[in-house]
């Protein structure tokens, strides 16, 4: 204990340098304008951001995202409380009560409390994470390649798994990734394998090119349908940005339990911020004595998604720091950016560089604070963005996603690279085909290829090693488990239905 | 009954069945290892085609295979948003190409210019002092910060 605390300390001598302060302000700012765009959420912030990174130092590049992905989670609810809009999934539920609140004036308060949530539930969940990363990464070094192997399978099918209603495609998009993955030079046997003669594939397919394909490209794409709707209307003069002492009597619980359950459906592969602040949302209303006032402009039921959503951002970076394995589209992103620097998230984190890890972890509590900042004070300046339109922001998220293309590696091949990701995300999409689980196997698939045949190779070409320890098997159950679940579920949703009466 | 909602399973189930097998038929084309077991390489490769084709398999027997007809029934007469949407998205990517085609000849700035130039025509319409100067300082501007401040290079200008 005493040395977790020793660390997050000299974490916050490096993150509390102002170099590294301004960078979490900087991105957070950023990250909070991008955020507020209708259809981009912080997976697209982060991405299109990442090139700004690239000559910084693994530290300062990590506390800049950390900064750009809480400030894309603060941003989203922005547009959805004034515009109905939201930024991106999560941010869905604050469109709930949010936007009822600005309707009847409340436009103060609700961009109030949902920073203020934001702020508590992100400081609860960084005090989780800093007591769970330390015991979790030293679990996972006691993992064999066996066993890397099956929880990266384990953590991958969970992903798909959870992929809303079509499980099938969830795995389609994962096996594609997975394919996407083995394009180039064979690290192990250096044969090349689907390069089609194309010298520049012979390295593979940067997964820096997937990300902003999918996430910059595939969704400016899919907004194009909202250019046309022509921009709405936000409010544009606040007065004092505050909450009565009522709302936050209110608020006060639902913002404190909605935290640790975000935290835990968080930290969950697959599931992430969406599900996090619906399910709170549900809770919330379940528990509350007036449940009428749900979807009219209570504010609990604003402040308790709001809560649960910054948590589980967090929760999300803990397979990712200390496993190895992204468990959501924006923590796939960061940890595609770490290994562009050369750094391998994973057990070894903690230990071969915790000076990264700790000051990243305490660059959280940090921007926390930051973005409350921003966004209650200056929230009224921010907002402006939203009177920007859309027409003119769009082709900026795409000059950005060249250059930042280029920037990866200086060769136009990645162009056309960057137009087919692109169209392929437009297209998953329009066919309701999930791209988290794609995006997830780009990332791990090489390391999941290599540890299968390592694991091979250590047993003799005896698949029993995937079986040999209780661990290993204890993560065959998990795997399917994930994939059983949804579909008992839905059998069982279905005979609920049958038998209960018809109501019209 | 009119406009009932499609679904692209059926449709998503053939294109994936399709790419599936020309994945096999890859797989199986790969040269072999010369060091170590000669298939190493391609178990995993292999295992993966399969997966993808049961499970395209799977998607195309669950799903209601009447959509796949209508899907190309309803092309023909798309909405007036769909037809945009895909315009745009055509004339982005036609963009994009040209963009890499002349982004080393004329450098960064110049290539970028006409890209933002495109784009903006196509969203923002003939406001052309608007559209001038957005193209203008995104692309010096992001020159500036990439050669300057961030030390990534791009390439300048073509007399220069």
């Amino acid at each position: 204990m005493i040395e977790i605390l020793q660390n997050l300390m000299g974490g916050f001598v490096i993150a509390l340098q102002p170099y590294h302060l301004l960078l979490v302000a900087f991105g957070g700012i950023l990250g909070t304008i991008v955020g507020m765009l209708p259809g981009l959420g912080p997976a697209t912030g982060v991405a299109v951001l990442i090139p700004i990174t690239f000559t910084m130092g693994p530290t300062a590049a990590m506390i800049t995202m950390t900064g750009i992905y809480y400030g894309a989670m603060f941003g989203g609810s922005r547009s959805s409380i004034l515009i109905n809009t939201p930024g991106d999934g999560a941010a869905l539920a604050a469109t709930f009560d949010g936007y009822p609140m600005a309707m009847k004036g409340k436009a103060e308060a609700a961009l109030a409390i949902s920073a203020i949530a934001s702020f508590i539930g992100g400081t609860i969940a960084a005090v989780l994470l800093v007591l769970l990363a330390t015991p979790v990464s030293r679990f996972a070094l006691k993992f064999g390649p066996a066993e890397y192997f099956l929880l990266m399978v384990a953590a991958l099918s969970m992903t798909a798994s959870m992929s809303k209603g079509n499980q099938l495609k969830g795995f389609i998009s994962l096996i594609i990734g997975l394919m996407i993955a083995t394009i180039g030079i064979d690290a192990q046997s250096g044969i090349k394998r689907f390069t089609f003669g194309v010298l520049e594939l012979q390295t593979g397919i940067d997964f820096l090119i997937v990300i902003i394909g999918i996430y910059a490209l595939g969704e400016v794409f899919k907004s194009y349908s909202s250019i046309a709707d022509g921009t709405k209307k936000a409010q544009k003069e606040f007065g004092k940005i505050w909450i009565s002492k009522e709302d936050w009597k209110r608020s006060k619980w639902p913002i404190l339990r909605s935290a640790p359950l975000g935290f835990i459906i968080g930290a969950l592969p697959g599931a992430g911020g969406t599900m996090a602040s619906l399910m709170s949302y549900n809770n919330e209303k379940q528990l509350s004595k007036h449940p009428e006032e749900f979807g009219e402009g209570a504010i609990e039921g604003l402040a308790a998604p709001e809560s649960a959503n910054n948590a589980a951002s967090v929760g999300a970076l803990i397979p990712m720091l200390t496993l190895g394995i992204p468990g959501s589209g924006t923590t796939a992103v960061m940890m595609g950016a770490l290994l562009m620097l050369g750094i391998q998230p994973g057990p070894l984190l903690f230990t071969q560089h915790p000076d990264i890890a700790w000051p990243l972890i305490a660059s959280m509590f940090i921007g926390n604070i930051i973005l409350a900042i921003v966004n209650i004070p200056l929230a009224g300046l921010l907002v402006r963005v939203l009177a920007i339109p859309a027409k003119v922001l769009y082709p900026i998220v795409l000059g950005l996603s060249f250059v930042g293309v280029y920037a990866i590696a200086g060769s136009i091949v990645d162009f056309y690279l960057l137009v087919i990701f692109g169209l392929a995300g437009f297209l998953m999409k329009k066919v309701n085909v999930p791209t988290a689980p794609m995006i997830l196997a780009v990332i791990v698939g090489n390391t999941m290829e290599q540890s299968f045949r390592q694991a091979i190779r250590i047993s003799d070409g005896d698949l029993g090693i995937f079986a040999g320890s209780t661990l290993a098997l204890s993560l065959i159950a998990i795997t399917v488990i994930s994939i059983l679940f949804p579909i008992v579920k839905d059998k069982m949703m279905e005979k609920k239905a049958e038998n209960a009466p018809e109501t019209v | 009954m009119k406009k009932e909602k499609l679904d692209y399973d059926g449709l998503t189930a053939i294109v994936v069945i399709l790419f599936g097998m020309l994945y096999l038929t890859m797989s199986l084309k790969l040269p072999k290892a010369s060091i170590g077991n000669a298939m190493d390489p391609i178990y995993f490769p292999l295992g993966l085609s399969i997966m993808l084709l049961v499970i395209g398999a799977l998607l195309l027997i669950k799903s209601d295979k009447s959509h796949i007809d209508r899907i190309f029934k309803g092309m023909k007469h798309q909405t007036e948003k769909e037809k945009q949407v895909t315009k745009m998205v055509s004339f982005t990517c036609a963009i994009a190409i040209i963009y890499g085609l002349i982004f080393e000849h004329v450098g960064f700035v110049l290539a970028t210019f006409f890209f933002m130039m495109s784009i903006l025509y196509m969203t923002n319409g003939k406001k052309h002092l608007t559209n001038v100067l957005v193209s203008g300082i995104f692309s010096l501007g992001i020159f500036a910060l990439f050669n300057y401040a961030l030390g990534i290079p791009l390439p300048g200008l073509p007399f220069m």
